[in-house]
């Protein structure tokens, strides 16, 4: 059974084993620096391509069953399309940076969420997009200039170590983690495995994520976010900030079904105000499984 | 960031060529990297930003070619439906022949040289070239491939 370590923790298991089996299915953003999103969808629904819209209170945000390559339409080419998940979304809506705001993306390719904050933020304001791994920095410049984001920056620095040169109003710290909530067992030889590096990961998400909040204006708003079931990797890291800052948990409110964040694991104890996170699973949001923290700094 | 000479050459061409008004780009910075020019939306924070080692800024806007300048496909996308002049309407079928290398025959009163390429007024699509009657897609065939427009 995969991911059977997790029996206890995911409600509805036996729903959630049955997700892993079925693939995750085409997500569209529709980029409103370059687009208006009506004319974007009825101009795929004029070729053909039917989208059902994921969220009440957005107009950007799609699944498109039937649709396997949106790579291949001339809209993604035009910029007004983009394919992301549906939960890296829900991350940037959970920061919603506010027009003019100085915003840092520590973890930034491969720009999905950094086209997105600008796309909130209506290319005002400042967005610093981060990226240590120059070859990761090529499909991040890519994807900023596809979408016509013109409001950013791009650096290099070691996300733990970024430079305490200045502070931010929003920070996104979508970090490295071990992605267990992307695997789908598409294919019999598809398997999921530990490996001596994932097991180094939540040390250094515990030292970018106390980096981000040093770099957070006093009255500033984080969100920690993870693609992981993992809680050594979220509600541990989260709950590691909470001991040693003045951090505070905020609420996300999010428009898909979801399930709070984990006060026990195993033989660990966690903040309650962990309650506050968000874990989004397949079986019942339909995309990848994904964990999100709200953080805040008091002012 | 550009000279004032640079800027102003900048908005004089996008002006005498497209009819793209100068006002247009007034909440805009260019910024000179070699032979490009690079656009930045204009904020305050930008202070802020130079206190970091920045290895990109903004979007790709212009590039020099030879003694022309070329506006990139990126830029026209972005602020070519606001262009007067120098913009055809093609079809789907004449977006096909250009990428796949023929010219397009077209009798504009324009002089010789780039062209904006729409589908329609909310979709622009990028740059030709219109030189003796017949226009020349500019537009790269890596990143706008054939089967794009066949779908």
């Amino acid at each position: 059974m995969l991911f059977e370590a997790y029996s206890e923790l995911i409600p509805d298991f036996q729903l959630f084993q049955q997700a892993l089996f079925r693939p995750i299915p085409t997500h569209l953003r529709i980029n409103t620096l370059k687009a208006r999103a009506g004319e974007v969808v009825s101009g795929l629904r004029e070729k053909g391509v039917l989208l059902r819209r994921s969220l009440k209170k957005d107009d950007t945000l799609y699944t498109a069953p039937c649709l396997v390559s949106p790579g291949n339409l001339l809209e993604y080419f035009m910029g007004h399309i983009h394919p992301q998940a549906l939960t890296s979304c829900l991350a940037t809506i959970a920061l919603s940076p506010g027009r003019n705001a100085l915003v840092l993306d520590l973890c930034a390719s491969p720009g999905g969420k950094t086209s997105h904050l600008a796309q909130l933020m209506g290319n005002t304001g400042l967005v610093v997009a981060n990226e240590l791994y120059s070859n990761r920095r090529i499909p991040l410049g890519n994807t900023l200039t596809r979408l016509g984001v013109i409001n950013s920056v791009v650096t290099g620095y070691q996300a733990q170590e970024f430079p305490l040169r200045q502070q931010f109003d929003y920070i996104l710290a979508d970090v490295p983690c071990s992605g267990e909530g992307r695997f789908r067992k598409l294919r019999p030889e598809f398997t999921y495995s530990e490996t001596k590096e994932k097991a180094l990961l939540p040390a250094l998400q515990k030292k970018i994520i106390q980096r981000g909040f040093e770099l957070l204006k006093p009255g500033g708003k984080m969100i920690y976010a993870t693609c992981t079931y993992n809680p050594a990797e979220n509600e541990e890291v989260v709950n590691c900030l909470l001991n040693e800052q003045e951090a505070r948990l905020m609420p996300i409110d999010l428009d898909v079904k979801h399930v709070t964040g984990i006060t026990r694991w195993r033989n660990r104890t966690y903040a309650r105000d962990l309650q506050r996170a968000v874990r989004c699973y397949p079986h019942y949001c339909d995309s990848v499984g994904f964990f999100l923290a709200g953080i805040g700094k008091p002012g | 960031m550009a000279s004032l000479d640079d800027r102003l050459s900048l908005l004089a061409y996008l002006e005498t060529r497209f009819g793209l008004k100068p006002g247009l780009f007034e909440d805009y910075l260019f910024f000179r990297k070699e032979k490009s020019w690079w656009i930045f939306r204009r904020t305050p924070l930008l202070a802020d930003a130079s206190r970091f080692k920045i290895s990109r800024m903004g979007m790709k806007a212009f590039q020099q070619v030879g003694q022309f300048i070329k506006p990139t496909t990126r830029f026209i996308q972005m602020f070519g439906h606001y262009a007067t002049k120098a913009k055809m309407a093609i079809e789907d079928a004449q977006l096909l022949d250009l990428m796949e290398g023929k010219g397009l025959a077209a009798d504009l009163e324009i002089d010789s040289g780039y062209v904006i390429l729409a589908l329609d007024e909310a979709r622009v699509v990028g740059l030709g070239l219109y030189v003796n009657g017949f226009i020349r897609s500019q537009i790269s065939k890596k990143a706008l491939k054939v089967e794009m427009i066949q779908e």
